[in-house]
C-alpha cells in the first residue's frame, strides 16, 4: 500500500513538474520578450518566487492532515474561499491550455501541414485532451512517467550530438536585457511554476503527509528547465531585432535551425508530446479545479467543460501570441494571493482554535 | 469507462492522422531543391534558381550519374526573393519544397550590396528553407553556378555537395557558414558572418602565391567545374572582403574548426597541429580594445631546413596580415566579440560600448608558440 502511495505521488509529481517546467520553457523561448542568453536567470527568478505558493500549500497539508485538497482548503478558507480559489485555478487552467491548443496548431502547421485547418487540429487535440483527463490523473500521471524516460533519453541525445556545437560566449552578458526586463519574463514564469498548486489538488492527502511533494517538485522543475534554457541559449545568438512570431521561434527551437535535419526528429518528438503532457495536466487539474468550486459537477462532466472551453478560448484572440503573454502576467499574482491568504487564514484559525476562541471544526462542510 | 476508452483511443488516432501532415504532404507532389541560387538582376530586382532531382530521369530521381537529365534546373525573377520563390513556384510542375537545400549560393554582386540584407531576413522567413544549409558567395552569376553543380565522385548532387563541403572543411580551406548561422550572426549583437568563397572554373589570372589563392585562381584542371577555396567576410549583413584560402585555414584555427593544416614555407612542407588554444584575453580599459591570443603549434616535417622559430614568425605574419584585412574589411570573424562580452553585465551596456566601431582599431597580439615533434 505504501509502495503504491509513493509510486502515486511520483507519478502526479512527475506530471506536473514535467508540464509547467515545459510549459514555462515554452514561455520564455516562444512568448518572452529576448532574453539574450538570460533565459535561465528569468526561469530561475520564476521558481524562486512561486516557492511561497508551494509553501503555502504545504502550511495548509500540515494544518489539515487528515483532509483532501479540497477539505483542506475548505478548512482553511470556507466555503466561498474553495469556490473563489476553484474558480480562479480553472480559469487560469483553461485559458492557458487555449493558448497551448493554439502553439500546437501552430506547431503542426509548421513542421507538416501548413495547409491544415488550425480549428480542426485544435479541436481534436482538445478533444483528446479531455478524454485523457476523464479517466482522472493516474492516467495522466502514468503517461508522464513514461515520457519522462523518454524525454532524458532524447534530451541526453540532442546534448551530446550538438555539444560541438555549444557556444557559451552567447551567454555573456550575463544579465542580458537588464534586471527589469528579466523581472518582467520572471512573471509569466511564476505564474507557471506556481501551478504546482494544481498538481497538488490531484495529489491524494496519504501520499504527502509532509506537504512537500509540491516544494520539490517546483525546485526539481525548475532547476532542470534552468539547465535545458542555458543548453538552448549557447545553440542560437541573442539578435536585437529579431522577429518575434511564435513561427519564427519555433524554428529557432525546432533543430536550432543550425544542426542537421536528422535531429529535427527528436526535437519534433520532444515538442509535440512535451505540449501534450502540458494540456493534458492543464484539463485534468483544470476538471478538478472546477469540481471544487461546483461540487455538482462530476470528473467526467468537468473534464469535458474544460476541455471545450479551452478549444473555445484557443479559437479566439485570447489565445494569441500578445494576449496569452499578457494574459499571463496576471496567473502568479492571481495563485499566489489566492493560496498565500488560504494559508494565512488557516494559520489565524488555527491559533484562534487553541486560544479557545473559535468553535472545534476542520471546515464549514 | 469502456465508452471513454474507446473514445480516448479514436481521439488519439485522430491527432495521429491530423498531425502527422501525410494527407497533405505527399512526398511525390513536392519538387525538393538541391540548390539554391540568388542573383541580383539588372532591375535591382532579386532572381532565383533551383535545381532538382528530375524525376523524368529513368524513373528514378536522382540516378542518372550526374548527367544534364538527372537535374532539371529553373529560375525566376521577382522584385524580391519571396517574389521570385513564389514565380519559381509557380513554374515547376511541382510544389518547390527547400526543406533539403544543400547549398545556398549568392552571387557577389547582390552579397556586396545592401539588399544581401533584406535577402537574409527573407531567407529566414520563407517557408522551412533549411537552416543547416551553406551559404556561398560565388563570383559571377549564381545562377550558372548551380547549374554548373554535378556529382563528380558518386551519384547523387544532395550527397554530393554535403560530402564536398565537409571535405573542404576538414582542409579549412572554407569556413562553416550554415544558413542560419549567417542569419543570426548578422543580426547578433556579437561579431560577424562568414560564408564560403566560391567561383565558377578557373580563370587565368594565377598570381602564382599559394598564400593569396582564392576560389577561381587555382591552377588545377578537371571534370569539377566550380570552385570553393576561401571565405567571403561580412560586415552586419553585407560581404565587405574576401580572404584566400590558407588565410581561412588560420581562421579556422582561431575558431578551433580545425586541428591540422599543411604550408609550404620557404620551399619546406611542412604539416601543422594546433596542440592547444586559441587562448583568448580581452582588456577593454582603454580606448582601443586589446585583445592578446595564445596558440601552440606542433610542426611536423621530414626536410630539414625549416627552424621552429622561423615557422612562429611565418604563422604570426601571416595572421597578423589576415587580421589586418578582417579589420579593414571591418569584419570580427574571430568570435573576439563573445570573449569581449563577458566584461559587461548587460547587452545594454555592451552595445554602448561600441565594439563594432572599435573593432577596426583594436590592438591584436598573437602570441605563437612552436615545437618540432617527430613524424
Amino acid at each position: 500500500m505504501k509502495e503504491g502511495g509513493t509510486a502515486q505521488r511520483r507519478s502526479v509529481c512527475t506530471l506536473t513538474g514535467m508540464a509547467i517546467g515545459f510549459r514555462a520553457f515554452l514561455a520564455v523561448a516562444l512568448d518572452g520578450g529576448e532574453l539574450y542568453g538570460s533565459g535561465w536567470i528569468v526561469l530561475t527568478a520564476g521558481m524562486v518566487l512561486s516557492i511561497p505558493v508551494a509553501a503555502a500549500l504545504m502550511i495548509i497539508r500540515r494544518l489539515f492532515p487528515h483532509e483532501e485538497a479540497a477539505g483542506a482548503l475548505s478548512g482553511a478558507g470556507g466555503r466561498i474561499g474553495v469556490r473563489l480559489t476553484g474558480t480562479a485555478l480553472f480559469l487560469i487552467l483553461v485559458c492557458d491550455a487555449g493558448s497551448v491548443l493554439q502553439m500546437m496548431s501552430t506547431a503542426a502547421r509548421y513542421v507538416a501541414a501548413p495547409e491544415s485547418n488550425r480549428n480542426i487540429i485544435k479541436l481534436v487535440t482538445a478533444l483528446t485532451a479531455a478524454a485523457a483527463a476523464a479517466l482522472g490523473p493516474c492516467a495522466a500521471a502514468g503517461a508522464a512517467v513514461l515520457w519522462r524516460r523518454l524525454a532524458a533519453v532524447l534530451i541526453v541525445l540532442l546534448i551530446l550530438v550538438q555539444a560541438p556545437y555549444f557556444r557559451p560566449g552567447w551567454l555573456t552578458p550575463v544579465l542580458g536585457p537588464g534586471i527589469p526586463v528579466l523581472m518582467r519574463g520572471a512573471l509569466p514564469a511564476a505564474g507557471i511554476f506556481s501551478l504546482t498548486a494544481a498538481g497538488w489538488l490531484m495529489l491524494e492527502r496519504e501520499h504527502d503527509p509532509d506537504g512537500k511533494a509540491m516544494l520539490r517538485t517546483l525546485m526539481k522543475s525548475g532547476a532542470v528547465t534552468a539547465a535545458l534554457a542555458t543548453v538552448l541559449a549557447m545553440l542560437v545568438p541573442g539578435m536585437a531585432d529579431a522577429p518575434t512570431g511564435r513561427a519564427f521561434r519555433l524554428g529557432r527551437l525546432l533543430a536550432n535551425d543550425r544542426a542537421g535535419l536528422t535531429l529535427e526528429l527528436p526535437y519534433v518528438i520532444l515538442l509535440y508530446s512535451g505540449m501534450l503532457t502540458m494540456l493534458v495536466f492543464e484539463v485534468t487539474a483544470a476538471a478538478r479545479a472546477i469540481g471544487m468550486a461546483l461540487p455538482a459537477l462530476n470528473s467526467r462532466m468537468g473534464a469535458m467543460a474544460a476541455g471545450g472551453l479551452a478549444f473555445c478560448l484557443s479559437v479566439s484572440d485570447l489565445a494569441r501570441q500578445e494576449k496569452a503573454a499578457l494574459l499571463s502576467v496576471w496567473y502568479y499574482p492571481v495563485i499566489l494571493s489566492a493560496f498565500v491568504l488560504l494559508a494565512c487564514n488557516a494559520v489565524i484559525r488555527k491559533k484562534m482554535r487553541k486560544a479557545g476562541n473559535a468553535p472545534e471544526r476542520s471546515g464549514d462542510r | 469507462m469502456k465508452r471513454i476508452n474507446g473514445l480516448f483511443a479514436l481521439m488519439l488516432a485522430a491527432v495521429c492522422f491530423v498531425m502527422s501532415g501525410c494527407t497533405v504532404k505527399n512526398v511525390e507532389a513536392q519538387a525538393y531543391a538541391v540548390s539554391l541560387g540568388i542573383d541580383m538582376t539588372e532591375e535591382g530586382g532579386i532572381g532565383a534558381a533551383v535545381q532538382v532531382p528530375s524525376l523524368s530521369s529513368g524513373g528514378s530521381s536522382e540516378s542518372g550519374g550526374g548527367g544534364d537529365s538527372a537535374y532539371s534546373f529553373s529560375e525566376a525573377k521577382g522584385d524580391t526573393l519571396t517574389g521570385a520563390l513564389e514565380m519559381l513556384n509557380a513554374g515547376l510542375p511541382r510544389e518547390l519544397n527547400l526543406t533539403g537545400v544543400k547549398c545556398i549560393v549568392v552571387s557577389e554582386e547582390l552579397a556586396r550590396s545592401e539588399k544581401f540584407s533584406e535577402v537574409l531576413e527573407e531567407m529566414s522567413q520563407a517557408y522551412r528553407v533549411y537552416g543547416a544549409a551553406e551559404v556561398i558567395v560565388c563570383r559571377g552569376q549564381a545562377a550558372e553556378f548551380i547549374r554548373g553543380q554535378k556529382p563528380v565522385i558518386g551519384m547523387r548532387l544532395s550527397e554530393s555537395t554535403a560530402v564536398e563541403m565537409q571535405h573542404y572543411r576538414d582542409l579549412g580551406c572554407i569556413p562553416s557558414a550554415r544558413a542560419a548561422d549567417v542569419y543570426y550572426m548578422s543580426r547578433s549583437v556579437y561579431g560577424d558572418p562568414v560564408a564560403v568563397y566560391a567561383a565558377a572554373g578557373s580563370s587565368a589570372e594565377n598570381t602564382g602565391n599559394e598564400e593569396e589563392l582564392i576560389a577561381g585562381e587555382l591552377p588545377e584542371q578537371g571534370d569539377r567545374e566550380n570552385q570553393y577555396y576561401g571565405t567571403a567576410l561580412m560586415d552586419g549583413g553585407r560581404m565587405t572582403g574576401i580572404l584566400s584560402g590558407e588565410e581561412t585555414q588560420l581562421l579556422n584555427v582561431l575558431l578551433g574548426e580545425i586541428e591540422y593544416f599543411s604550408w609550404v614555407v620557404e620551399g619546406v612542407p611542412v604539416r601543422i597541429n594546433v596542440s592547444s588554444g586559441p587562448e583568448v584575453r580581452t582588456d577593454l580599459r582603454g580606448s582601443v580594445p586589446v585583445i592578446e591570443v595564445g596558440l601552440r603549434f606542433n610542426m611536423m616535417t621530414s626536410k630539414e631546413g625549416l627552424e621552429e622559430e622561423e615557422l612562429k614568425k611565418e604563422i604570426e605574419r601571416r595572421l597578423n596580415e589576415m587580421t589586418r584585412q578582417c579589420q579593414a574589411a571591418g569584419a570580427d570573424p574571430f568570435r573576439y566579440a563573445e570573449w569581449a562580452a563577458r566584461s559587461f553585465l548587460t547587452v545594454e551596456d555592451w552595445v554602448r560600448y561600441g565594439w563594432k566601431e572599435r573593432f577596426p582599431e583594436a590592438d591584436i597580439r598573437y602570441d605563437v608558440r612552436v615545437k618540432r615533434i617527430e613524424l
